[in-house]
């Protein structure tokens, strides 16, 4: 419930920046919807409430049509409502092309942390709460996908492409792309990465167990998307139930 | 594949999206 509040305010806050409330006059000025104005929407892609319940973390996207991306702003509020603080201004916020939540809190609520561009790839940056310059905490080379903090706040587990050579052969049909593995690092930023997985695998989703002694993931030898053909006259499966495999047009 | 593990709160289960078995859901025990 304390979830679905906090979304309603954010949501309220994001429309009344896009459509504030019109007058008679406005009304009498209506036209139809044109693509500017979509252009103009704001999208809430993430929202985290503190650990503490106090306060809810979040970001906002826009499309910037000048440079072909989304302008992605992380703002914190108190849960009860107020002024969002905007966070972290000078991060370029990293929003992955399928939407999943980035935003997390340090389980202490000192920091709240995203993803941010660093040197052309996503890493892991922090910010306090209250403001003031953010740091980088990961430096994967080809770039962080996900990661969580542990439990009691001292390390990050996050996820994170193994380095590719340089190709002899441009894609190359059937060659798999690099391994993304587990790795865990201090949360201190100058910290070592040390990987957890082997090269073999491909890691795309982890928890930590709250005691912090162990992380499940989920793994695949194979990356990437695979079509098949599905038969002309049949229908999907339901969303629960056993898997039907000629309901699958895609596996990754 | 996005399996999205999450342990319960006294640790005793992990909930997780299926993939139809195409991937495995793991457990690292002692990563230390």
């Amino acid at each position: 419930m304390r979830a679905q509040s906090a979304l309603l305010l954010i949501a309220a806050i994001a429309v009344a920046e896009v459509w504030p409330v019109t007058s008679p006059t406005a009304q009498a000025r209506a036209r139809p919807v044109t693509v500017d104005d979509l252009m103009a929407l704001a999208t809430i892609n993430d929202v985290e409430i503190a650990p503490a319940g106090d306060r809810v973390a979040y970001t906002v996207s826009t499309p910037a049509l000048e440079t072909n991306t989304h302008d992605t702003r992380l703002f914190v509020l108190p849960i009860g409502g107020g002024t969002p603080t905007r966070l972290a201004a000078d991060v370029r916020v990293f929003l992955p092309a399928l939407p999943a939540p980035r935003v997390r809190w340090s389980p202490d609520g000192a920091a709240i942390s995203s993803l941010g561009m660093d040197n052309g790839r996503p890493q892991v940056f922090a910010v306090s709460p209250a403001g003031g310059p953010a740091w980088v905490v990961t430096a994967a080379p080809e770039g962080v996908s996900g990661y969580e903090w542990s439990p009691d706040g001292t390390k990050l587990a996050f996820l994170a492409r193994e380095p590719a050579s340089p190709p002899t052969v441009a894609n190359r049909a059937g060659s798999l792309p690099p391994a993304t593995r587990l790795w865990v690092q201090d949360a201190d930023a100058a910290a070592t990465a040390r990987a957890l997985t082997s090269t073999d695998r491909f890691v795309d989703s982890l928890s930590w167990k709250p005691g912090g002694d162990e992380i499940a993931y989920s793994s695949s030898p194979t990356s990437g998307f695979m079509a098949r053909p599905i038969p002309r006259a049949s229908t999907p499966s339901p969303a629960t139930g056993a898997p039907r495999d000629r309901s699958s047009i895609a596996r990754a | 594949m996005n399996v999205q593990p999450q342990y319960s709160p006294d640790g005793g289960s992990i909930s997780f999206v299926s993939t139809g078995g195409r991937a495995e859901l793991l457990a690292l025990a002692d990563w230390r």
